[in-house]
């Protein structure tokens, strides 16, 4: 047991320090979950909020999102791979084991979570809303914009949920970025890759700043949607 | 529709009954500002509601505070910029076990240094290594399997196989040895015992290079554990498996740098080595570039060069985990 106490001290010692391999992983895993989560956001949410308000009885969409939802992240894996290997569709793009390929895969998987998400939030919005913009002569689009700016509480709460689905992704990041060090090797990734050499306290250090990194997720959400009430 | 309001917008809402519950025209209609419901020209937010009411509202929405978002949105920007600024690079599909004993981040820092190209490391096992040259997707591969490494370069994917270094593979057990291999003559009559006592052994599974040592050892008894409850084929990475052996107290075959690696966080021994069918060598094949056009070809023959030069070697000589030397260089042993 003496080393799991060993991991510990050794994960604040690297922390303190501020391990150079430890930080790229951060950077890594930040940097592409929030590109993905804001490219999925400009497709998903209108579609998901346009099906919300206006498609309410297209039961095929919505079953089409919660479809793609229900894909494994090491489908979507292995679909980004084989598509961006050297011989697969895009292969001439030379992007397998980058971020760019790591961004892809949270993409795909972002987009239909963030999409059912949005469309809960729009079903759930209150016509009267939209009805009333419609009235002042608002376009469709527009007043769409404007019942999801009441709603945008719950809008930041869906997105943040889709973030940390994608900030501890490990199956596309591994799968499609290929766990390079200090270049693709993300936060779950570097957790894999010490434990699988033994390197405990490294692993113990990822994992704390793994759960760090999510606390102040949950914290910055938590204050941003605070509800004020008189 | 807007002609409507703009002349006379209190009339016009008033007409319609269902929206005079909405919390707006609990205000005086002075107050209201037609121009702002188009939502051009107006505050950003993109609301309507954007009149006096809006202020009184406001208090009772739940609110974001955009600022936080923005900060949030700006640190991960900044950490997004930091692609790396070395223009040169190669790919290199390497072993687990390579990666895991440490020796290969010492030699790339050292090939880093002294030509200025970045090194990415694809860690596989052989067989998923060898299979991402093939299909063009690394550079070079560094693997351990004598026999596939052949395959690879006669059907026209590599060229260029340069053996870089060499160690052995050791089997490893509970300390109790239940199948008294410890007597054994050769690396066969080992597993032959195992099989015979019907203790579990733990197997990669992964297409490695030890699983392929590992299956030709069982080709060579002959034998086909693979459907026996004794066998058990992980899928793991050199050290986890020993790991998963030592938790199961089961025999496993282990290369000896991942061993010494992990020979105190494991219950097991080493219970036979030294059997000539044990060696293990390591082998650097370029990808052919006439294959795959795009391959970095120029990178990766630099990194072959160096791999077999007296100064990498000297390295791979000198390395050592608590004192053990791990790797032998292929120009001074054989």
């Amino acid at each position: 047991m003496t080393f799991v106490l060993d991991g510990i001290q050794d994960a604040w010692r690297l922390l303190v320090e501020g391990d150079s391999t430890t930080l790229h992983a951060v950077c890594v895993s930040l940097s592409c979950s929030v590109t993905a989560v804001a490219l999925a956001a400009i497709i998903a949410i209108p579609y998901g909020a346009w099906l919300g308000f206006y498609r309410r009885d297209s039961r095929v969409q919505i079953f089409c999102l919660r479809l793609g939802m229900s894909v494994p992240t090491v489908i979507i894996g292995l679909m980004v791979y084989l598509a961006l290997s050297r011989q697969g569709l895009f292969g001439t793009f030379d992007l397998l084991y980058t971020k760019t390929a790591i961004v892809i895969g949270e993409f795909l998987l972002a987009v239909p979570l963030l999409g059912t998400l949005s469309h809960g939030v729009a079903s759930s919005t209150d016509p009267i809303v939209l009805e009333t913009s419609r009235t002042f002569g608002a376009s469709r689009l527009r007043a769409l914009l404007t019942a999801l700016g009441e709603r945008r509480t719950a809008l930041v709460a869906a997105g943040l949920a889709t973030f940390s689905r994608c900030l501890t992704e490990l199956g596309i990041a591994v799968t499609v970025g290929g766990n390079v060090q200090e270049r693709t090797r993300t936060l779950p990734g570097a957790i894999q890759m010490e434990l699988s050499r033994g390197d405990f306290s490294r692993a113990i250090a990822a994992g704390l700043v793994l759960v760090s990194v999510a606390v102040v997720i949950t914290m910055a959400s938590h204050v941003a949607t605070k509800e004020k009430r008189q | 529709m807007r002609g409507a309001h703009d002349g006379a917008p209190c009339e016009y809402l008033g007409n319609v009954p269902k929206l005079l519950q909405f919390p707006i025209f609990k205000t005086p209609p002075t107050t209201f500002r037609p121009n702002g419901l188009s939502g051009r020209g107006s505050r950003s937010s993109g609301s309507v509601f954007m009149t006096k009411t809006t202020t009184l509202r406001r208090r009772e929405e739940p609110r974001v505070r955009p600022h936080l978002l923005l900060l949030f949105v700006t640190l991960s920007a900044l950490v997004a910029c930091d692609r790396g600024n070395v223009a040169r690079s190669a790919k290199l599909g390497s072993t687990t076990s390579t990666q895991n004993s440490g020796i290969l981040d010492e030699l790339l820092q050292a090939f880093q240094t002294e030509s200025g190209i970045r090194i990415d490391v694809i860690t596989a096992g052989t067989g998923q290594a060898l299979a991402l040259g093939r299909r063009g997707d690394v550079d070079i591969v560094l693997v351990h399997a004598r026999d596939l490494e052949d395959e690879f370069v006669e059907s026209g994917h590599g060229i260029n196989r340069q053996t870089v270094m060499w160690n052995d593979f050791v089997i490893a057990g509970p300390r109790g040895d239940p199948a008294t291999i410890r007597s054994a003559k050769t690396a066969a009559e080992c597993l032959k015992q195992i099989a015979g006592k019907r203790h579990l052994f733990v197997s990669r599974g992964d297409e490695s290079g030890t699983h392929n040592r590992e299956k030709k050892l069982w080709a060579s008894i002959p034998m086909s554990p693979d459907k026996q409850d004794w066998y058990t084929s992980t899928g793991f990475g050199m050290g986890r498996c020993l790991l998963y052996a030592s938790d199961k107290q089961g025999y496993v075959l282990v290369d000896r740098g991942t061993w010494l690696a992990f020979e105190d966080r494991t219950e097991l021994r080493i219970l036979f080595e030294g059997d000539a069918a044990l060696k293990n060598e390591y082998g650097a094949i370029l990808v052919n570039p006439a294959r795959h056009s795009h391959v970095h070809a120029e990178s990766a023959r630099q990194l072959l060069q160096f791999l077999v030069s007296p100064k990498a070697q000297r390295l791979i000589d000198d390395f050592r985990i608590r004192g053990e030397r791990l790797f032998h260089s292929a120009q001074v042993g054989g």
